[in-house]
């Protein structure tokens, strides 16, 4: 008797653990979030002093969305601060911000892969190319006529169906010192002539022309980007060969020229294969450098090294005369909504209520960049005076985002790094990059 | 008697059916977490999936046949040999001699052990940063002390043979205290007559640690040598810290280069493809080394 009970009781333990195991392996998609808690009948329940203020009738259950973002530093807490006024405001929903930093774009890969996408994201560059399969057309919402007209393209499919809300508009060129400039009686470059020629002056008087955080590979493909950009779309005449997908790659050989010769000329930071980015910012901060292929985010975060470090952002050079220095104007902090979300209207209320012009304002002003929306007026700090005087200045895509298939940033920093470290010369380089050209446009 | 054997059956069938579901949960969790990936693993790899999309083809064997061709990948295998049999040739010498010294009682023991398995307590992403931190060209430990000594600061890990070393000394720094804990362990289960009567018959120190230490260790060495040969050709986050797999692609693990196609390069078919490489590599390594070490196992 006392050995069946035993056993029984043994037998109890592994299929009570197994019973676990595949409850808690089940999906259940009506399971409460946090912020509410599960009911005997399954619905649920809202925190007491949410039920109280808000009394949900029963056909209007709370609902939470959930915004994943890759958002950081004061873009993240404005975007923080927004959440926690709709929350606020808006009784029955609850917006939760995920906040994946660096793990964005690895998490996000594998929330397509599941077709299991947040109700709402950043696209962080790639509302069209990447996202767009996953994102809810927004061309009817209310704000939309206001998007301005030199971000407009780049939130829009080739069918022109709006698909994110852009809070801002990622102006950039190069970021360089006044201080250094203005010490050795040098303008700003406005051709790669005058920019070589600056360099060799900058290198004389003992400071560093150019600095690369090649540690990080998105660095240097930043600046590969931005001289592709020059080289081959605004002064080399391949503009239509790109659009048409006839580019012929043995022609990227300008580029690798260009920053071979950077390196020949031992105008990079000594360390340049291995320095990260909080490194330079530290060098700029310490007006040891004068140019760097890198956004003005780069701005800000020296200027909290250094408040009274004077650095700018300047247009990208370019190759001849005829041509004219011009600035990037691409997507940064866009918000688009997953067309498959359980709650359209909902997440759709958010959007709207993250197009109101005070909240725009303050995603833009987080990095001092231009509005996404006409009619919001941004204070742009001390970059306003360079906004005013490169108004008119030319403006493009990133050369990745506009002329090459999704994920070649990343063939480009990989490409440059092995350039730069000398583990790659340059065919092997244009040979990658037309593999990788082939391989990713070809994808599915 | 016919009742007595049915009684008989019906208990075997209860033995069974409780060793049965005593087995089922690790099953569970082992297929779910090992078999289906890996299968799934192997599907992948014949196809071009770039990671995230709903649709992709068939593709043969192309990522196979590519996989041999590849210069990148072919850096990446040296590195993770070096990363791996190098890793663990190192902890397991250097382990073994810190074992044999803190064997012994003199004061300040238990400090010295503490202080050497320290390190493996901490993650090594982060270890790899604080290294990072030590080595870099401008405001790193290492050069400004250089600098002070009055000597050119020296960029480490730029240089790609260079980075591949300092890699492997910082992981074997880091986790030779879990072989110097697997050793202790191993020497104290030794029984110390054996050392007593070695001792009596004049047997040298060198004699005695080549005929009882050694092979009385063989269960310690074997578990070492696999814990850190699987260790090592796995490293990852302590490359991702210091390198990043650069310059170019010199210092990528096999580990690091499956994440870099996977996540950056958008080539997971590709990464599968090099997943399952790894996978055979490590099984048949450690196979080989397994026998090869049970075979000089004394029991004792």
């Amino acid at each position: 008797m006392m050995t069946k009970i035993q056993r029984s009781k043994l037998l109890v333990v592994p299929l009570l653990l197994l019973a676990l195991l595949v409850s808690a392996c089940g999906k259940d998609n009506n399971a409460p979030s946090s912020g509410a808690s599960a009911s005997p009948e399954g619905g649920a329940t809202p925190p007491a002093a949410s039920a109280e203020a808000a009394s949900p009738s029963p056909a209007q259950k709370p609902v939470t969305l959930e915004f994943s973002t890759n958002a950081s530093g004061g873009t993240l807490e404005a975007f923080k601060e927004i959440v926690a006024g709709f929350n606020d405001s808006h009784l029955g929903i609850t917006v939760e911000l995920a906040d994946l930093g660096k793990d964005f774009n690895t998490l996000m890969t594998a929330r397509m892969a599941n077709n299991d996408m947040p109700d709402l994201f950043s696209t962080a560059g790639w509302s069209v190319r990447r996202f767009g399969e996953y994102l809810l057309p927004l061309g009817d919402r209310a704000w939309a006529g206001q998007v301005a007209d030199s971000i407009k393209p780049v939130v829009a499919d080739s069918g022109g169906k709006l698909l994110a809300l852009p809070m801002d508009i990622d102006v950039s060129g190069m970021i360089y010192s006044k201080t250094i400039l203005q010490q050795l009686g040098l303008s700003v470059p406005e051709t790669w002539e005058q920019f070589l020629a600056a360099c060799e002056a900058v290198k004389k008087a003992g400071y560093t022309p150019i600095a690369v955080a090649g540690k990080e590979q998105s660095d240097i493909a930043g600046m590969l980007s931005r001289v592709s950009l020059s080289l081959l779309v605004q002064s080399g005449g391949y503009k239509s060969a790109f659009e048409q997908g006839s580019f012929e790659w043995k022609e990227f050989g300008a580029v690798t020229d260009f920053v071979l010769n950077l390196k020949a000329q031992g105008y990079f930071n000594a360390d340049y294969l291995t320095a990260d980015k909080a490194t330079i910012y530290s060098e700029f901060a310490k007006n040891n450098v004068a140019f760097a292929f890198q956004s003005n985010q780069t701005i800000a975060e020296i200027k909290k090294l250094n408040p009274d470090a004077d650095v700018s952002m300047m247009r990208i050079p370019v190759g001849d005369a005829s041509a004219k220095p011009f600035l990037i104007s691409g997507e940064r902090d866009s918000v688009g909504v997953w067309k498959d979300t359980k709650h359209p209207e909902q997440a759709l209320a958010f959007i709207d209520y993250l197009a109101q012009p005070d909240n725009v304002r303050k995603i833009a002003e987080a990095y001092s960049l231009p509005a996404g929306l006409n009619g919001v007026k941004v204070d742009l700090g001390t970059l306003q005076g360079v906004f005013d005087q490169y108004q008119d200045a030319p403006v493009s895509n990133h050369f990745d985002r506009q002329y090459l298939p999704n994920g070649m940033f990343t063939t480009l920093g990989n490409v440059g790094s092995g350039l730069l470290a000398g583990t790659m010369d340059a065919a092997q380089v244009i040979a990658a990059m037309s593999e990788d050209y082939t391989r990713l446009s070809n994808a599915k | 008697m016919r009742s007595n054997v049915n009684a008989l059956n019906r208990s075997r069938l209860a033995d069974r059916l409780q060793i049965a579901a005593m087995y089922a949960p690790a099953f569970v969790l082992f297929g779910l977490f090992v078999f289906y990936p890996l299968i799934n693993g192997v599907r992948i790899s014949f196809t071009d999936w770039n990671g995230y999309s709903q649709s992709y083809s068939f593709i043969g064997w192309d990522n196979y046949r590519k996989l041999f061709a590849d210069s990148n990948i072919r850096t990446a295998f040296v590195n993770t040999l070096i990363y791996g049999v190098g890793s663990a040739v190192i902890q397991n010498v250097w382990g073994l001699l810190y074992a044999l010294l803190l064997n012994r009682k003199f004061a300040g023991r238990t400090l010295a052990r503490a202080a050497i398995y320290l390190p493996v307590m901490i993650s090594g992403l982060i270890m790899g940063y604080i290294w990072y931190f030590m080595l870099q060209y401008s405001g790193g430990a290492l050069n400004d002390l250089m600098s002070a000594l009055g000597l050119a600061r020296v960029d480490w890990l730029a240089d790609p043979n260079r980075a591949v070393g300092l890699i492997l000394f910082i992981t074997s720094l880091q986790y030779v205290g879990q072989a110097m804990v697997i050793y202790l362990a191993g020497l104290q289960t030794i029984p110390q007559t054996y050392y007593e009567a070695a001792e009596m018959d004049g047997v040298r120190v060198w004699s005695r640690f080549r005929h009882i230490t050694l092979p009385l260790l063989a269960p310690a060495i074997i578990t070492n040598a696999t814990l850190k040969l699987i260790g090592g050709l796995q490293l990852f986050d302590l490359v991702m810290a210091l390198t990043r797999g650069g310059p170019g692609f010199s210092t990528h693990s096999v580990s690091t280069m499956i994440n870099y196609l996977y996540f950056a390069s958008q080539n997971a078919g590709y990464s599968a493809t090099l997943g399952i490489a790894l996978f055979l590599t490590i099984m048949t390594i450690t196979i080989a080394i397994n026998r090869f070490l049970r075979k000089r196992e004394v029991e004792h």
